[in-house]
């Protein structure tokens, strides 16, 4: 089976595991150790992703431009006196955003101090890099399975609810700063959920068309940001950065993600009901019902991450990072009112949930567009 | 945000010295002796460079931790560093340590070797100095970059609408064509959004960090009665935790005041003045001649964080006071008739301080025992040398241009408050462990190293006899 899916698939596939494998890494890095130079092996992992999505998109390219057999160029696209899949070409944006955020990254520091945080402009532009590769990548399947059936489109669905998997992982880490559970009592902690989430899962659900997408895409998300998290702590790290206020043995987890399967699940069973909506409608009502469907699970979630129950390897919440100062609102297990008063707070949820209906207008959208993606 | 753990911690103030950020330290950690030379970033978070050398041979491993001086924080050290021996010469060893908020830090050095284990922390005034300007090829590079990503970006925009759906083999329709190029110009204004939105992101990343460059107290200096200097303080807005009432003394005073005539420097004074409120300190003058003097001022806040602070004034002639206490006068040949092989300064009755000075030139940022002994009319050496307040000597390194200066002790650049912060548990003795000799040796050696090329005026002050000498050289480095 898997000789039907070429190399460079499978290649851009590895490159996109390794950068957010990666990136985790690197954020229980600073977390766990706290310094690091250019050559750590979390950065590592990270620049592998371009390097492979450079191997891999640039034969495409080369292949699609010069090869006059194979297929290659008929179904290529055409930019710059070049051809290749249009998932090639925005893989290799990816790759070329990723290596200019490095040099950039590093005039960074010399000119501003080696952040430690995750939204820095280099960071950004590093994230652009990487969502370009998980996006080309995607591309890529999405393009090969929607021109074919047969045996191999098992595989390349899967393939593809992987990469759509990984573009909310992307977003969910990028918005990390403001997915404590401490604040998830508080209306920003929705408002930075409906902008990161819905889009992407809608759009890869959509574009995938399965039964059950939206939901396999969360499960990709939830399932894979809690086997970096679970693996992490079985490698032992010491602070090399004070002042030290919890002690540090082993790699220490990020947060718990959020449940978004029960969410998606929903989706799905909307979307599996009103098929016969119009856009626009369905759009809103999916953006309405995923809002509903976070808030149900997450308000409810956080309350059991603040209690000593989820104080485990299992649930994350036992693990602080060796600055956590005893008095943060993490350690206590506190919740921090983002959102001083109560109007405050229902504008905020309000505006939330605009943006989720937003969001999944525009996804729906964009996942109709994505079925129709050939090459 | 302080409500998760990911973010940066919270910040604390300032810097010793004018131009000279490079901490010198000569002490020992129990039976070892070492030369500790620490030079820290210029942005914060940012790298600080150790150099250690030590005279003892049975060093087995240095480690190096930094930590902050004082407070809660200072209680928690992380992992330490183990100090990289050099292969060419055993005694000397070397690191890098992350300073990551400003503030008043600490570096302590534990060593173990044949006699034993022995421990030594060393203060270090950590702050922001600079912003980097980007170099040129830097610049051209990264924007370069930027086109090709932002015309990528747009071409990828126009072949995803124009031949992204085609079915294999087929060739875009002309309106495909047309809404490519739609989609092309759209997402070309998109691309403009997106770095216009970058671009104001980072002028307030850069805003950010301008506010948090270090910004020493200002000092404003005025003559009150003909003869008593009055020095007020204001706070030009730095970071909110420094204040102007928190000064700690050290070695007894709560600011030592440089007072040196221009342009010449060939008179000088150390005086210490008192607060007399909240940011005003008063000091009766001893009589000087009128002209312009050149004012650096020496406070250190509770945290141990030191400041030098830099006024000017112009002084009709003051009949003032005699010296008293602590003060002490000097006075040199003018500096633009001075030599710089000059190693000898004429003190009382006939007495000398000699400098044992290198035969090589002094070399910029590389440290230095500035070495000096003092020997009666009769050539031998003197056995009155007292202490003056707490230490076998005060020297002063001064830039002409006045731009660097430096107040270093026979222990270094630290002042004695802050390394009475670093030693665990804090000492009652003002002058951490400078006053406990009894009876002085003919010598005292200042630790430092120069930050740039200059000509540099060296003060050096000791008392001999009950009465405090100062003695007045030159040197260049080039």
């Amino acid at each position: 089976m898997s000789k039907a899916i070429p190399w460079y698939l499978w290649c851009t596939v590895l490159a996109v595991t390794s950068a957010m494998a990666g990136v985790h890494w690197d954020i229980s890095w600073h977390r766990s150790i706290g310094r690091d130079t250019f050559w750590t092996p979390a950065h590592i992992a990270i620049y592998v992703c371009g390097v492979l999505a450079g191997i891999s998109c640039g034969y495409l390219i080369l292949a699609s431009t010069f090869s006059r057999g194979g297929g290659l160029r008929e179904t290529s696209v055409w930019i710059w006196g070049f051809r290749g899949p249009l998932g090639a070409f925005i893989a290799a944006w990816g790759g070329i955003a990723m290596m200019t955020s490095a040099p950039f990254d590093d005039w960074w520091h010399n000119a501003y101090g080696l952040d430690v945080k995750i939204l820095s402009p280099p960071h950004m532009v590093l994230a652009a890099g990487i969502f370009a590769v998980e996006l080309g990548a995607l591309l890529l399947v999405l393009g090969r399975m929607n021109r074919r059936g047969g045996s191999s489109r098992g595989w390349l669905y899967w393939m593809y609810i992987y990469l759509g998997g990984m573009l909310v992982i992307n977003m969910a880490t990028v918005t990390m700063e403001y997915a404590s559970h401490v604040i998830m009592h508080s209306a920003m902690f929705y408002r930075v959920v409906m902008i990161a989430i819905p889009l992407f899962l809608v759009a890869a659900a959509r574009g995938a068309g399965g039964r059950w997408a939206a939901t396999h895409v969360a499960a990709i998300y939830m399932g894979f940001w809690l086997a970096v998290n679970w693996i992490l702590p079985l490698f032992s790290a010491e602070p090399k950065l004070g002042p030290v206020y919890t002690q540090v043995t082993h790699f220490v987890p990020s947060y718990f993600p959020l449940l978004l399967v029960i969410p998606a699940a929903l989706m799905d069973l909307v979307w599996a009901r009103t098929s016969g909506w119009g856009a626009i409608k369905s759009g809103l009502f999916t953006g309405a019902v995923f809002f509903a469907g976070v808030i149900a699970v997450q308000w409810p979630f956080a309350n059991f991450l603040m209690s000593p129950a989820s104080r485990n390897w299992f649930f994350f919440t036992i693990a602080s990072g060796y600055m956590d100062s005893p008095t943060s609102y993490e350690v206590r297990s506190l919740f921090y009112a983002l959102e001083k008063t109560a109007g405050e707070f229902w504008s905020g949820m309000a505006i939330a949930l605009v943006i989720a209906m937003l969001m999944c207008l525009i996804g729906m959208s964009w996942g109709g567009w994505l079925r129709k993606v050939r090459r | 945000m302080k409500w998760h753990g990911l973010a940066l911690l919270a910040v604390a103030s300032v810097q010793a010295h004018v131009g000279s950020p490079d901490v010198f330290f000569e002490g020992a950690a129990g039976p070892y002796p070492l030369f500790v030379t620490i030079r820290p970033p210029a942005v914060i978070p940012g790298v600080s460079e150790i150099e250690i050398r030590t005279s003892a041979v049975d060093v087995g491993r240095i480690r190096i931790t930094p930590l902050p001086l004082s407070g809660e924080g200072a209680k928690y050290a992380p992992t330490p560093d183990t100090a990289t021996r050099s292969k060419d010469d055993p005694q000397y060893f070397t690191g890098s340590l992350w300073l990551m908020v400003s503030g008043s830090w600490q570096v302590r050095i534990e060593v173990d070797g044949g006699s034993g284990a022995g421990e030594l922390s060393v203060p270090v005034p950590a702050v922001a100095l600079r912003t980097s300007e980007m170099q040129v090829a830097m610049g051209a590079l990264l924007f370069a970059l930027m086109i090709l990503l932002s015309w990528g970006a747009v071409s990828i925009a126009g072949a995803a609408v124009r031949d992204a759906q085609l079915e294999p083999g087929l060739e875009p329709s002309a309106d495909q064509r047309r809404r490519g190029r739609r989609v092309m110009a759209g997402a070309a204004v998109a691309v403009l959004v997106v770095l216009y939105l970058g671009n104001a992101w980072w002028k307030v990343e850069a805003g950010a960090y301008d506010r948090y460059i270090y910004k020493p107290l200002r000092m404003t200096a005025a003559l009150e009665s003909g003869e008593r200097l009055v020095l007020k303080l204001s706070d030009p807005g730095w970071l909110r935790m420094r204040s102007l009432d928190d000064f700690i003394p050290d070695h007894t005073h709560l600011m030592h005041l440089f007072m040196i005539r221009l342009p010449e420097m060939e008179r000088v004074w150390h005086l210490h003045p008192t607060m007399r409120e909240t940011g005003v300190f008063v000091h009766k003058l001893p009589p000087a001649p009128a002209g312009r003097y050149q004012l650096y001022a020496d406070v250190v806040h509770k945290n141990g964080f030191p400041e030098t602070l830099v006024a000017e004034i112009d002084l009709p002639e003051v009949t003032g006071k005699p010296l008293e206490g602590d003060d002490s006068a000097g006075a040199g040949p003018a500096m633009s008739q001075a030599g710089n092989d000059r190693v000898v300064a004429e003190l009382s009755g006939g007495a000398r301080l000699l400098w044992d000075r290198p035969t090589e030139p002094y070399r910029v940022k590389k440290p230095y025992l500035f070495r000096f002994r003092v020997v009666d009319a009769d050539g031998q050496p003197a056995k009155d040398l007292e202490l003056y307040m707490g230490m076998p000597g005060h020297a002063a390194f001064v830039r002409r241009d006045r731009k660097i200066f430096a107040h270093v002790h026979p222990s270094g650049s630290v002042p004695m408050a802050a390394l009475a912060l670093a030693q665990r548990p804090a000492p009652v003795d003002p002058h951490s462990g400078h006053g406990a000799a009894k009876s002085l040796p003919p010598q005292v050696s200042f630790p430092y190293g120069v930050p740039e090329a200059g000509q540099y005026r060296l003060l050096v002050q000791i008392r001999k006899a009950g009465k405090v000498e100062t003695g007045i050289f030159d040197f260049k480095v080039e």
